[in-house]
């Protein structure tokens, strides 16, 4: 490279600084967000461990980072006094699924869930805990070339709601519902990133809502939303992430 | 010390900083700038080659302007790549200091040596002189009062002021009057020396209640510090006072009855008690008294059974002593709903939990408020009427039980704190569920402290974040954001790095089986993180505790769940995290959380909820033939129309009305004809009777004036400071004096401004970096 080419490099990555100066050094939408001093017992965040079809035992940690940004925002911007960690609940460990009374469950591929695993979940969401499925869309399929699926893991969710607590009801949750307005005000439902847009969906028992699924993708937008899906990804998927937290700590009924 | 100047040069003081963001985010301080100078030198030193040896050959002066520029442009590139942030800090004001009123009683019983010539104030004033130092270093300088029959102000304790003379001795009407007197902000207690005899006043139990409801309503803590001489009276006796039973308790379920007594004895003796339930006797202690004027305490539990009206029966003393004292407890399933008013400074998910095991039971309603600060702005999630918490005490009185998680006390403002205080004073229940070490610390010297059955210590250092977090974290923010191979690396790692939180059962004291049930294994608690407590209060009772961990300095076991009564209310303090943990390690075909929280709840709420709706306020339990008797009688849903007396199977009479002082209460009068146990049975309009049992005995007056040698009245102090939250003090300073406040002021919000994100700061370098080109160009470089 001559100097002249090093040049011209530089001054298009300063215009490019110029245009979307945030973006270099990763999207930091809290940076000016006020965070109080944090107040009580630290909370713990914990991602369920589950296997996929074809025996994928590695599919359920995708973008650990995603749920620290979210924690981050979280702190950041409201009261809750989350634990800056990254904890792990095996599906298979009902005791240690009991430690976490929000756990988020997440992968591309379709979970495979054994009736233990799926008696474990039930047992979880009865003591009161919270679970909240997001399908990170079909990445693994995509890269092979098999293009036109996007809900392989929110479709085999939807079908083991059903089997796991027939009691309650599966259904989408309109746009004027709590979990959208909470803390922030979301329009037009949840922000989709990629896949095919269901909605929220959410599992409702006796007027409550124990768990939410969703097929829009949320967790890569924490993960670096603007950079995947464009400008305010980010911010818009992080707001969701907040408001489900919230809604999941707060819900009346 | 390059950021203290920088601080210096950039910052507005204490409340704003700077600190380092992106590749050096995280390093220490003077690490970061080592880094950043070392980097700027080796630039600095690219540069002065690069102008040094040009393939067109330069003068000076474009040497210079070229070299300058570049300079200026890798200095802004690296001041820009290190992110500096300012960190701007909003404190919260500092509570305003609060004086303390000293109050020195020169009546005639204080001032009138002994035969030794030493008299009552001298030895008051001897330990106040101990104690004045801790109360100086606490709320300092005291304001000086002195009284007899007047009060007056004073230029300091030991002075007489030359308008005061030794006369009668006017002590609640005078406490009520400082308390009048108070600066802006209240005093922070009122201390007085004194031996604690009112000679003025003819009824000194309404006198002793009014001075408390008026200390409480202040939130002005009584202290008394009294003296003693040889003076004494000759006749001793024994009466009950006061006697206090709920009104309504559960089936199956037990209860404290307490009685008040006031004796003066000659020497220490034991009082024989008998108690009957219902038809039957069950022993019960005897009440020892100490000698001299005291006020004493006989508390038993009592056990209820089958719904219906239970009678209570106690006869205390032997032979013309005897005094019989009656009630009646309603045991049943109370028909009104304990309503909770739930508030929450902080989102956790005790509320979850707990707001879904009690919207189960009918006889709970819980309304919440949590605060949520959305981005720093004071917002709140409420299921409530109000978004905040009353700054009166009245605006309580729709709740049963306020239950207080997660909140640190400069949340709460100066009124809140006050109307909350008086309003337990007064009969309400708190529920406190402690936040953190850092944040139950804040709550030392505040005026909710007194509240609590136990003492927070001082405010221990931040906890740091995980390192392993960081580390991972700091590596994404490098790679862009993402990375599945270090992401897929650092989920599997995380498995063993961050193992499970701990959990720890509680330790029930024999204690808690009266309040959490009467048969069988009790359910242990389990929680992972609790607060710290340096102390339990006296009176204080520890329902449970930690089955390892001591506090501080002691070895004692830490306490978890403690209780304390507050004047005429109650508080419980739970140290630990809101047992939401507990809740999901239970079976969910079990119940113990939900009985927990239910007993719980009951048990706090069972005097506010169980008020009736007609009852006798404070009514007199003995008394002698021929001095006349006031009732009060208050009507909550329909006014009182009238009231009788009888005496066994005689006719009842009915009572004669004085003026009403309030609506729906009636003052009756009555002057007792002769001795025995009296029925009185009051009734309201909508045909509702309620009975009270007053015993009248022959016993001729006793001493009362200044030169009665009775001796100091150390029970009525202990009672009245015991009240207001307050204590009679000995050789020891209390605890508020002593306990160290926050050294810190509290920090509100905390607001982060990246330089990176100032568009003005990038349009800046392309100027320079464009004007550099430009002049490369001109002089041929290009």
């Amino acid at each position: 490279m001559n100097r002249k080419r090093f040049l011209a490099y530089l001054a298009a990555a300063g215009t490019a600084l110029l245009v979307r100066p945030t973006s270099l050094l990763g999207a930091d939408t809290a940076a000016t967000a006020a965070s109080a001093e944090k107040i009580g017992p630290l909370l713990p965040w914990a991602r369920l461990r589950f296997r996929c079809e074809g025996g994928d035992d590695d599919d359920w940690n995708g973008h650990a980072n995603g749920d620290l940004n979210l924690i981050e925002a979280i702190n950041r911007n409201t009261t809750i006094n989350l634990a800056p960690n990254w904890y792990v609940a095996d599906v298979a460990k009902l005791e240690e699924m009991t430690h976490f009374p929000f756990i988020f469950m997440h992968s591309e591929l379709p979970p495979v869930l054994k009736e233990a695993e799926r008696s474990n979940i039930r047992e979880y969401l009865m003591r009161g805990g919270f679970l909240f499925a997001e399908d990170c869309v079909n990445g693994k399929h995509r890269t092979q070339g098999w293009s036109g699926y996007g809900d392989l893991f929110f479709l085999r969710m939807r079908s083991e709601f059903a089997r796991i607590v027939p009691e309650a009801k599966l259904e989408r949750l309109p746009d004027d519902h709590p979990v959208f307005h909470s803390v922030y005000d979301i329009r037009g439902g949840i922000p989709h990133m990629q896949g095919v847009q269901h909605g929220l969906q959410g599992l409702i028992l006796n007027g409550r809502v124990i768990a939410l699924l969703s097929p829009s993708d949320t967790h890569c937008g924490w993960t670096n939303g603007d950079q995947w899906f464009g400008p305010g990804a980010t911010t818009a998927a992080l707001r969701m992430g907040i408001n489900m937290y919230v809604f999941a700590m707060t819900q009346s009924g | 010390m390059i950021t203290d100047l920088m601080n210096r040069w950039f910052s507005a003081g204490r409340d704003c900083e700077w600190q380092f963001g992106g590749p050096l985010a995280g390093l220490p301080t003077e690490t970061a700038w080592r880094i950043l100078i070392g980097v700027a030198l080796v630039g600095v030193l690219w540069i002065v080659a690069s102008y040094t040896w040009t393939l067109v050959r330069l003068r000076l002066a474009p040497r210079l302007l070229l070299g300058a520029l570049r300079l200026a442009l890798w200095l802004g590139l690296l001041l820009g790549l290190a992110a500096p942030t300012r960190v701007e800090k909003h404190y919260a004001p500092p509570h305003p200091p609060r004086p303390l009123a000293v109050l020195v009683d020169r009546s005639e019983s204080m001032v009138k040596p002994d035969h030794r010539g030493q008299t009552r104030l001298d030895e008051a004033l001897r330990r106040w002189h101990a104690l004045a130092p801790a109360a100086a270093k606490a709320h300092g300088p005291a304001t000086a009062f002195a009284f007899a029959e007047q009060l007056t102000a004073a230029t300091g304790p030991d002075a007489a002021p030359a308008n005061l003379a030794a006369q009668q001795t006017r002590l609640f009407g005078s406490i009520q009057e400082v308390l009048t007197q108070a600066p802006a902000g209240g005093w922070a207690g009122v201390v007085t020396l004194t031996d604690g005899l009112d000679t003025v006043e003819r009824d000194t139990s309404e006198k002793l209640r009014a001075t408390a409801r008026a200390a409480v309503a202040a939130g002005t803590p009584l202290y008394f510090v009294t003296g003693h001489n040889t003076e004494r009276r000759e006749t001793p006796f024994f009466v009950w006072r006061e006697i206090s039973a709920p009104f309504e308790v559960l089936p199956r379920s037990s209860f404290t009855l307490t009685l008040t007594a006031e004796s003066f004895q000659l020497a220490p003796r034991s009082v024989p008690v008998r108690l009957q339930v219902g038809e039957q006797w069950i022993p019960v202690t005897p009440l020892f008294v100490n000698a001299g004027h005291r006020t004493a305490l006989w508390q038993a539990q009592v056990l209820a059974d089958a719904p219906g009206v239970l009678p209570l029966v106690v006869e205390a003393g032997e032979g013309e002593e005897k005094i019989v004292v009656r009630t009646t407890v309603n045991v049943g399933q109370p028909a009104r709903t304990t309503r909770i008013l739930f508030y929450e400074g902080a989102l956790d998910w005790g509320r979850h939990f707990l707001a879904d095991i009690l919207r189960r039971d009918p006889a709970f309603e819980l309304a919440s408020i949590a605060r949520l600060d959305l981005a720093g702005r004071r917002i709140a999630i409420s299921s409530a009427k109000r978004t905040t918490l009353p700054t009166v005490a009245t605006d309580y009185e729709a709740f049963s039980l306020l239950i207080l998680s997660n909140t640190t006390a400069n949340q709460l403002s100066p009124a809140q704190q006050k109307a909350l205080t008086a309003w337990v004073g007064q009969g309400g229940a708190l529920l406190f569920l402690a936040p953190d070490n850092r944040a139950a610390s804040d709550y030392s010297g505040t005026e909710l402290e007194k509240l609590f059955p136990v003492v927070f210590p001082p405010r221990p250092s931040a906890a740091r974040e995980e390192a392993a977090v960081t580390a991972f974290r700091q590596q994404m923010r490098s790679l862009g954001g993402s990375d599945n191979n270090a992401e897929t690396r650092f989920a599997k790692t995380a498995i063993t790095t961050f193992p499970l939180p701990e959990l720890t059962p509680f330790v029930w004291e024999p204690r808690a089986r009266e309040i959490f049930a009467d048969e069988g294994e009790l359910a242990a608690p389990v929680f992972n993180s609790f607060a710290q407590v340096v102390r339990v209060k006296p009176g204080a009772e520890v329902l449970a505790r930690h089955p390892t961990a001591t506090m501080p300095g002691s070895r004692e076991r830490a306490v978890l769940l403690a209780l304390q009564r507050y004047g005429k209310g109650q508080v419980a303090v739970i140290t630990c995290d809101a047992l939401w943990r507990w809740k999901l390690q239970e079976p969910s075909t079990q119940r113990n959380v939900e009985l927990f929280w239910q007993h719980l709840i009951a048990w706090l709420g069972r005097d506010t909820q169980a008020k009736p709706s007609l009852h006798f306020d404070h009514p007199l339990l003995t008394s002698e033939v021929g001095r006349p008797i006031t009732f009060r009688v208050v009507g909550k849903d329909a006014p009182p129309v009238g009231a009788t007396v009888a005496l066994g199977e005689t006719s009842p009479a009915a009572l004669d009305t004085a003026p009403p002082e309030e609506a729906n209460t009636t003052v009756y009068r009555w002057t007792p004809p002769r001795a025995g146990v009296w029925q009185i049975v009051a009734q309201d309009t909508n045909g509702l009777h309620v009975p009270h049992w007053i015993t009248i005995r022959d016993t001729p007056p006793r001493p009362t004036g200044e030169g009665s040698g009775l001796p100091p009245d150390e029970g009525t102090m202990e009672l009245l400071a015991g009240q207001t939250g307050g204590a009679l003090l000995g050789e020891a300073a209390p605890a508020a004096w002593t306990a160290p406040s926050a050294t810190a002021t509290p920090l509100v919000s905390e607001q982060r401004t990246l330089i990176w994100q100032e568009p003005l700061y990038f349009y800046l370098l392309l100027a320079l970096f464009c004007a550099e080109l430009l002049l490369r160009r001109f002089f041929k470089l290009l």
